[in-house]
């Protein structure tokens, strides 16, 4: 029977059988992992929704791949018989054929009419085959079947992580320190003029339409808001009602930041969103405490960062309530 | 310290199983090419002008779609199954961007600032001449160093020029072993067993090379914020374009995902974006070793050259260009105006 091959054959009979233990259990570990986070709700940690599924899926097929394989290679070792190792560079299948290249790999093809015994040359030298049968030598082309314990020590950071519960929920305080830099905003001056014209109801310089549209915000909606003028002069004055995590920005206990961590897919492309709160009165909660929040939409402007940014001014410290915290993608 | 080292698990590890299900599929469907799939035949399907066949490799994502970290194995058996080297790099670098899910991406990203169906063509367009530039110029170092260039795992399995030894075993059926191998008859079982190994080869080895990339990637991104891309990159565009440049191959975001990262850096110009998300699905910490896998050195050197300088030079271009692609002041450049 025809088959070919292309692969290093610089490894024993021992070898090439540790080698695709590992490989199974490996493989099996990291499906069952997979099936497992999925179990356990651990992938809301680290992945948004649509993802969870195609791991689910990733995992059993994974499994069951590496069960048919165990199969396989159970069979394999039954068939195999002690061969002869003709040669220094012995390599390790279960068809047991012994012979040396000049490369390091030759990715050649042989050809098998049935059960053989024959020899045939590599790069100019003999080289003999052990006999071996029609339907033992399928599958083992191009393979490296070296002996690499290092891989499998990098493939077993996933199944320890796992087993030590990481990662943990969000991310850090540090990271949040990192990310959320509240610089002073300054507003727009015509928008300031206008507050002022206007007698502004509310304690704040803040312009409150007479006849405000009250709006159940969402982070993105916010944000998108503030980067077309267009869409500020819509917003503006309206009241807006947000839900996202507090964090205290340094240097003042009557401002702070509503946050949300937008994971697109997972959290490595998380960004975080901000929008600033400012309070009549000092407010505290803890950081990454789930809040509530209305009060009047404005943008204001942040000359360190050169960009426009969304606030909300509250009427009165009653307009911040604490409230349930969510994962929900969708409601950024 | 032990907060930093969370927020690295975190990052690390999300980076593993966003990708591993597009992994194990493209281990699989390498796993179906290598058992099913006759040596040659899909060569056949590939025009024999050059120029054309690259073509066809940098569309072939909006039939075959597949993500960065999927196509490189689905890539290595296509090479393994004669398929010409510029056709699969090409297919490999353009892939991720000329797909249909990641176009929708890019456009429901910077729908909301209205800008996006600049982006999608703009995004599509380079990406697909960009690859096809990487991928002739691959070739034309194929057509001087031949299989040199691969790793043994990715060689084309030999068709020609069988030894006599070979052409004598194989009389009766007057074809050579490794063309007929995918089409004999085998029991079930057979085939299932192949297919599952070269599947788990191809797994554990893409994997390997994933989490060490990730590690890098992790690892980077720690230092490394929104923030300071925006910052280092005031006012000067092609520092702008050089920092999304960098920050593409260090963050090593999905080609799925990247639109919307690209869309939250407000204040940038679309120049700098456009480099980030043509760049990003080409070439990044995990992808440089993964292909570790398929290629030897000297192209690695090649494609990352040649990605690197033409996505610089295009998105300058774009820079200076941008009041012509778009007339009409957009949002993000009003806005990043400081009006």
């Amino acid at each position: 029977m025809a088959h070919s091959h292309a692969h290093s054959h610089d490894e024993g009979d021992g070898t090439f059988f540790q080698d695709q233990l590992f490989t199974i259990l490996l493989s099996a570990g990291i499906g069952v992992v997979a099936i497992l986070m999925y179990r356990s709700n651990m992938l809301e940690r680290i992945l948004v929704q649509g993802f969870w599924k195609p791991v689910l899926a990733g995992g059993i097929t994974i499994v069951v791949l590496a069960f048919i394989r165990a199969i396989a290679l159970w069979q394999l070792a039954g068939k195999a018989s002690p061969a002869p190792v003709e040669q220094a560079a012995d390599h390790g299948h279960a068809h047991s054929h012994a012979h040396s290249h000049g490369k390091e790999d030759c990715g050649h093809d042989h050809a098998h009419q049935g059960p053989c015994e024959h020899d045939h040359s590599h790069g100019a030298k003999e080289t003999s085959h052990a006999p071996h049968g029609d339907d033992e030598e399928e599958g083992h082309e191009d393979h490296d079947h070296g002996w690499s314990p290092w891989k499998y020590i990098v493939l077993a950071i996933p199944i320890v992580l796992f087993a030590l519960n990481l990662p943990k929920n969000g991310f850090s305080e540090s990271r949040l320190d990192k990310e959320i830099k509240g610089g002073a905003l300054q507003q727009n001056p015509k928008r300031l003029a206008l507050a002022a014209f206007a007698g502004s109801p509310v304690m704040t310089k803040a312009l409150r339409k007479t006849e405000p549209t009250l709006r159940n915000l969402r982070f993105k909606e916010l944000i998108g808001a503030s980067a077309v003028l267009r869409l500020q002069e819509d917003y503006e004055g309206d009241i807006g009602t947000l839900r996202g995590q507090f964090y205290r920005l340094p240097g003042s206990d009557r401002e702070f930041t509503l946050f949300r961590v937008n994971m697109t897919c997972c959290a490595a492309d998380s960004v975080i969103l901000e929008t600033r709160i400012v309070a009549p009165e000092p407010v505290d909660f803890k950081p990454g405490a789930w809040v509530s929040v209305s009060g009047v939409i404005s943008f204001q402007r942040d000359e360190a960062k050169k960009k426009w940014v969304p606030v909300l001014t509250l009427k009165s410290n009653d307009d911040v309530q604490p409230t349930e915290g969510t994962t929900d993608i969708d409601g950024v | 310290m032990e907060k930093d080292v969370f927020d690295f698990v975190l990052t690390f590890i999300s980076i593993i199983w966003e990708a591993f299900p597009f992994v194990v599929l493209g281990a699989v469907v390498a796993g179906i090419l290598e058992e099913v799939v006759p040596q040659q035949a899909l060569a056949k399907l590939i025009p024999q002008n050059r120029l054309l066949a690259v073509c066809v490799g940098g569309v072939l994502g909006l039939v075959f779609p597949m993500c960065e970290c999927g196509i490189v194995p689905v890539m290595r058996r296509l090479l393994r199954k004669g398929l010409p080297l510029g056709t699969c790099v090409a297919y490999m670098l353009a892939g991720p961007i000329i797909n249909l899910v990641v176009i929708s991406s890019t456009y429901v990203a910077f729908g909301p600032h209205g800008i996006g169906n600049e982006m999608v063509a703009l995004r599509v367009g380079l990406g697909f001449l960009v690859a096809v530039t990487t991928a002739l110029i691959v070739q034309g170092q194929y057509a001087t160093h031949g299989n040199k260039l691969l790793t043994p795992l990715a060689a084309p399995q030999q068709t020609k020029g069988p030894t006599p030894e070979v052409i004598a075993k194989d009389e009766a059926s007057q074809v050579h072993p490794s063309q007929n191998r995918a089409g004999e008859s085998k029991p079930f079982f057979q085939r299932i067993a192949n297919i599952s190994e070269t599947a788990l080869h191809d797994f554990i080895d893409i994997m390997v090379f994933l989490t060490l990339g990730a590690c890098m990637a992790a690892l980077v991104k720690g230092q490394f914020t929104t923030e300071t891309v925006e910052s280092i990159s005031k006012g000067f565009p092609a520092v702008t374009i050089l920092g999304m440049m960098v920050a593409a191959i260090v963050m090593c975001l999905c080609s799925e995902a990247d639109a919307f990262v690209a869309a939250s850096f407000t204040t940038l110009h679309p120049s700098a974006k456009i480099a980030f998300l043509v760049l990003g699905p080409m070439f990044d910490f995990k992808l440089l070793l993964m292909f570790t896998r398929v290629f030897r050195r000297r192209v690695i050197v090649t494609v990352f050259l040649s990605v690197f300088i033409q996505v610089f030079v295009y998105s300058m271009a774009v820079h200076y260009l941008w009041s012509y692609i778009v007339p009409t002041p957009t949002a993000a450049v009003v806005v990043e105006g400081g009006q």
